[in-house]
């Protein structure tokens, strides 16, 4: 049986090896990753990023134990030439939930935890090291009494002093487990008699010198602490890992903490009450924002797909055999090559959808003549505006017409009885327009102009209207839908390979490349995961899943609708200021489940000037509602729509406020006598 | 090594007399038939209702009887129901008095602190009533607990050695239930588990629920990382109404997977099930870095399934066991 080389998504599930073999950098021919992580900067970083960014598989690549399988032939002098020695740990791990009520206040949890905190770390610190000392052949080299001495001083009172690192790592693992029982059994007895035998921080800060100290040539290396999962301990333990940041600066060792976009709760510090400052005490990183901004995405996550497909699929070397594996379009040419000229006037659309005699309905003139008809535009006009915007050998251009039509339409401010004969000239004009874009000056036609922003726009309408699926077709489309989340990719490659391999296929064969129904099952259920998995964990689940529910409906109103007000419509700008507290509570939680993407820079709002807030719908949501999946239009919304939008206690409003949103898109469009009284067809 | 399928349970009748006297019965209250008739039909010298807050009863919904009133308890309250309870009617562990838990109506981690408090304090042999059935209210749509999840978070009495804090090495064992949104949020905070492995109730307690589990299942199959095939090692079956089974089934999987060195585990289907991992780990794990935890939500469904098809009463023992706080 096949096994599925994307199988695995989540790099928590790899082990060291399995890190070390699927390790892919941002460039192919330099340590890019290393430029950005500056494991020896004495700068801490907080590594954040959405779920499925990499941040884990980061992180633990700087960890010892992947060090020593990169440096498996000699991991001294690796180590040396790295500069670090890399301590990785989860904080997750901990169970932090004991840590609390039973009776107790929150601060005297605090500083139980904290000193749990430190011994855990002093723990795997000395592991890690005693790792090191026994892989590189140094273990006689080092005077470990005088090491367990130096290390001993920071208790107090005295403890007995342990005669090797592997006797103090159990002296430090029985005292907590000591800890561990007192906790545990407090849930009953609501007593806690834990004593805390060292200073705050002084374990972590000071045991790297010592450490340093002891390893040949070894007093310029850094002890490098990797703290994974900071969003899974509270903000008191975080006050303390920022002071650790601020503190470490001038020690041998440098912090590196990472988590969820949400991650990170505080910026306070026990100095004082001090607050650490972003650019001055710590720099941040945020993993999936840098990948999307990163001109060598694709070819980077091509070469993660690549490493993955390697072993099973050794054929598979470069990213044009790779893509080759997918069918990139449900469009059946067979062997007919269309011409540049064919495929520029949709041709190969309009044989697939309408047959290759055309002789379907064209559904899209007849939604035209019945507005039409519903606006008491006379007969005899609407027949000589039908006349010419009929285009019947190429059913595309007739759309474009349809579409400039309604753009016109909705422009005009006369009465009803003025607009016959205003949309017979404007379809007149039109006429000569789409004449004009069959001939070689296309590119003065209105339709090309037309075309250059709402093409994708217009060919979702005609398949919509002739009951045909969108594409989200190949690799192209997939590394769209990943927008910056490698896990995104991975989770479209491994169900569409379970479908693929469920309906009897070859796959990653060129020769034979996955279908359009298996890739269609496999971005559909990835699709699905992505939005549950994004809400996991969220305590106002509902809320959240209405309010990306009632955008990406909006979304999807405007692409279908008559005239859409910007094209490929995936985001949107709003004032911010003018936002209710629940609201951008709403939009804030969506930012850091990555269900909304905030665009940097902001929008600058044609009327006011002001820059206001600008965000995009996670194109991985896209073919949910048949969206587009590249940003190029924004839909600018009224707080109002917003607030309807995500404010729970506004969402009642939500069906009006985007009715009046709507009203311009769809005809007859508001400036026509009655139009507020009429139903709108929304054309869905 | 214990062999929990020695320990005892027999099937109580529908209809007439148990005859089962106890002297001290208690049982959560929650608008369920099972639970209203289990507490009518028991001869006890003294009968409690617990009202839990997660049911967020009014107080005219309350039974009749003598009530222990814990709809106040908010925060980790499974602990301390459980402590006040004892500290009010100190009774029960006094002296020799048989005792009964109706774990029907109870919110599972209520159930697992009660037991685990009873046992710490020395008692050696709890009775334990279950009621099945007839199906779900909504069958594998039903909803057991409120959309309002809090945390997941150890039970308390169940939290164990400190695990390896790198956790690559730890294992998450799922007793596997209707919710897969719980199942989710479980796997979601212990993601970092190398191993996760399943336990599905089969056979079921009606034919139907094993399908309806494994298609609630399979939508937690990505955050589980496993698609549920019946090939082990990563996916168990242990009958839902058995508790000692179950504990069986948790005896192997530690066995087969000793290279974990550190193990969660949440039970998330029936109660009895989740009495049987009460049973093995009060049993095996105290004292190991071995949890049990579980989905907090706010509040839990007053009513999730209709009629009563069986009645099963277990005796758990624990007479070698000598544990103390």
């Amino acid at each position: 049986m096949h096994a599925n080389p994307f199988e695995v998504v989540k790099s928590v599930d790899f082990s060291d090896e399995e890190i070390n073999e699927y390790w892919v950098d941002l460039a192919e021919s330099r340590d890019q990753f290393t430029e950005i992580i500056k494991p020896l900067s004495p700068t801490p970083m907080i590594l954040l990023g959405g779920k499925g960014s990499g941040k884990t598989h980061v992180v633990r690549h700087y960890s010892y134990n992947l060090q020593r399988i990169r440096n498996k032939a000699d991991i001294y002098k690796g180590v040396l030439s790295e500069g670090f020695l890399g301590v990785y740990f989860c904080l997750g791990g901990l169970n932090e939930g004991r840590f609390k009520g039973k009776g107790l206040e929150r601060y005297q949890w605090t500083e139980i935890f904290v000193y749990h905190l430190d011994l855990s770390l002093a723990q795997q610190t000395l592991e890690t090291f005693d790792r090191f000392l026994n892989d590189a052949s140094l273990k006689d080299k080092v005077n470990e009494v005088s090491l367990c001495q130096s290390i001993a001083s920071l208790f107090s009172p005295p403890i007995t002093t342990p005669n090797s690192i592997n006797e103090f790592i159990t002296y430090l693992e029985s005292k907590r487990r000591e800890i561990d029982n007192a906790v545990n059994n407090c849930a009953f007895t609501n007593k806690l008699n834990v004593e805390i035998l060292t200073n705050r921080g002084a374990l972590v800060l000071k045991i790297p010198e010592m450490l340093v100290k002891v390893i040949p040539e070894g007093k310029h290396l850094k002890l490098l602490y990797l703290f994974d999962e900071i969003e899974n301990v509270n903000i008191d333990v975080q006050i303390y890992l920022q002071t650790l940041i601020r503190e470490c600066r001038k020690t041998a060792s440098s912090i590196k903490l990472s988590g969820r976009l949400y991650g990170l709760k505080t910026r306070e510090t026990y100095c004082d009450g001090e607050k650490n400052v972003e650019g001055s005490e710590y720099e941040t990183l945020t993993l999936d924002e840098k990948l999307r901004d990163y001109n060598g995405y694709d070819d980077f996550i091509v070469r993660l797909c690549l490493r993955r497909l390697h072993e099973q699929n050794p054929h598979i070397k470069d990213k044009d055999t790779l893509y080759k594996c997918f069918t990139t379009t449900d469009v059946p040419t067979g062997s007919y090559d269309f011409s540049a000229q064919e495929e520029r006037l949709g041709n190969h659309e309009a044989w697939f959808l309408l047959g290759k005699d055309l002789q379907k309905e064209r559904r899209h003139l007849s939604k035209l003549k019945r507005k039409l008809e519903s606006v008491d535009v006379s007969p005899d006009t609407v027949s000589k505006i039908m006349h010419n915007l009929s285009f019947h050998e190429y059913p595309f251009v007739e759309k474009t017409s349809t579409f400039i039509l309604y753009k016109q339409w909705s422009e005009l401010g006369k009465s009803s009885g003025a607009l016959g004969d205003f949309l017979l000239v404007a379809s007149n004009k039109i006429a000569a327009s789409a004449k004009m874009y069959l001939e070689k000056d296309y590119k003065e036609s209105l339709h090309f102009k037309k075309l250059g922003h709402f093409r994708n726009d217009l060919i979702a309408q005609l398949r919509r209207e002739h009951d045909r699926k969108p594409q989200y077709l190949g690799m192209n489309a997939f590394i769209a839908m990943s927008c910056g989340l490698p896990r995104n990719l991975l989770q479209i490659l491994k169900h569409t390979y379970a479908a693929a391999l469920f309906r009897g296929e070859k796959v990653f064969s060129p020769s034979d490349p996955i279908s359009v129904d298996a890739q269609r099952a496999g971005v559909r259920q990835a699709a699905q995961w992505f939005f549950e998995d994004a809400l996991i964990g969220h305590d106002a689940t509902h809320h959240l899943r209405d309010a990306i529910l009632r955008l990406a409906e909006t979304f999807a109103e405007v692409r279908f609708s008559d005239k859409p007000a910007e094209c490929s419509v995936i985001s949107f700008s709003t004032d911010e200021s003018r936002l209710s507290p629940a609201c951008r509570e709403t939009i804030k939680v969506a930012r850091e489940r990555s269900l909304l993407i905030k665009v940097v820079g902001g929008r600058k709002d044609k009327n006011s000037r002001n820059i206001h807030v600008h965000y995009q719908l996670n194109p991985m949501l896209s073919p949910h509602w048949e969206l587009p999946l590249h940003r190029r239009g924004t839909l600018p919304l009224d707080a109002g729509l917003v607030n309807s939008i995500f404010d729970p206690e506004q969402s009642g409003k939500f069906n009006s406020q985007k009715m009046i949103r709507l009203k311009d898109m769809y005809a007859p469009f508001k400036n026509i006598k009655g139009a507020g009284h009429q139903q709108l067809e929304l054309g869905l | 090594m214990i062999d929990y399928n020695l320990m005892y349970r027999e099937e109580l009748p529908l209809e007439g007399d148990w005859s089962y006297n106890v002297d001290i019965f208690i049982s959560a209250f929650n608008s369920s038939d099972r639970v209203k008739r289990a507490y009518e039909e028991i001869n006890a010298v003294r009968k409690y209702w617990w009202i839990l807050p997660d049911y967020e009863f009014e107080k005219e919904e309350y039974p009749g009887g003598e009530l222990f009133d814990c709809s106040s308890y908010s925060g980790n309250p499974e602990a301390d129901v459980a402590v006040k309870f004892l500290a009010e009617h100190p009774e029960i562990i006094n002296g020799d008095q048989s005792i009964c838990i109706d774990i029907t109506g109870f919110v599972k981690p209520y159930m697992m602190s009660f037991i685990a408090l009873l046992v710490l304090r020395g008692i050696k042999k709890i009775d334990v009533i279950y009621s099945e059935p007839q199906h779900y209210s909504h069958k594998h749509n039903t909803k057991f607990s409120g959309e309002n999840l809090i945390e997941v978070r150890q039970v308390a009495g169940y939290e164990g050695e400190a695990h390896t804090t790198y956790g690559a090495t730890d294992a998450l064992i799922i007793g596997t239930g209707y919710d897969h949104t719980l199942i989710n949020a479980v796997a979601e905070e212990k993601k970092v588990a190398k191993k996760k492995i399943q336990i599905f109730g089969f056979p079921s307690l009606r034919a139907d629920m094993y399908q309806e589990n494994i298609l609630r299942a399979s939508k937690a199959s990505d955050t589980v990382d496993r698609e549920f095939t019946l090939d082990k090692p990563f996916n168990y079956l242990a009958p839902a109404n058995d508790p000692f089974a179950t504990a069986s089934c948790l005896q192997e999987i530690f066995q087969k997977h000793s290279e974990s060195s550190g193990w969660y585990l949440s039970p998330l289907a029936t109660k009895s099930q989740a009495l049987g991992f009460v049973l093995f780990y009060l049993n095996e794990c105290r004292g190991k870095p071995v949890s049990i935890i579980y989905p907090f939500c706010k509040t839990h469904e007053k009513k999730t399934s209709e009629e009563v098809v069986r009645i099963w009463k277990y005796t758990l023992e624990f007479p070698n066991l000598t544990l103390s706080l």
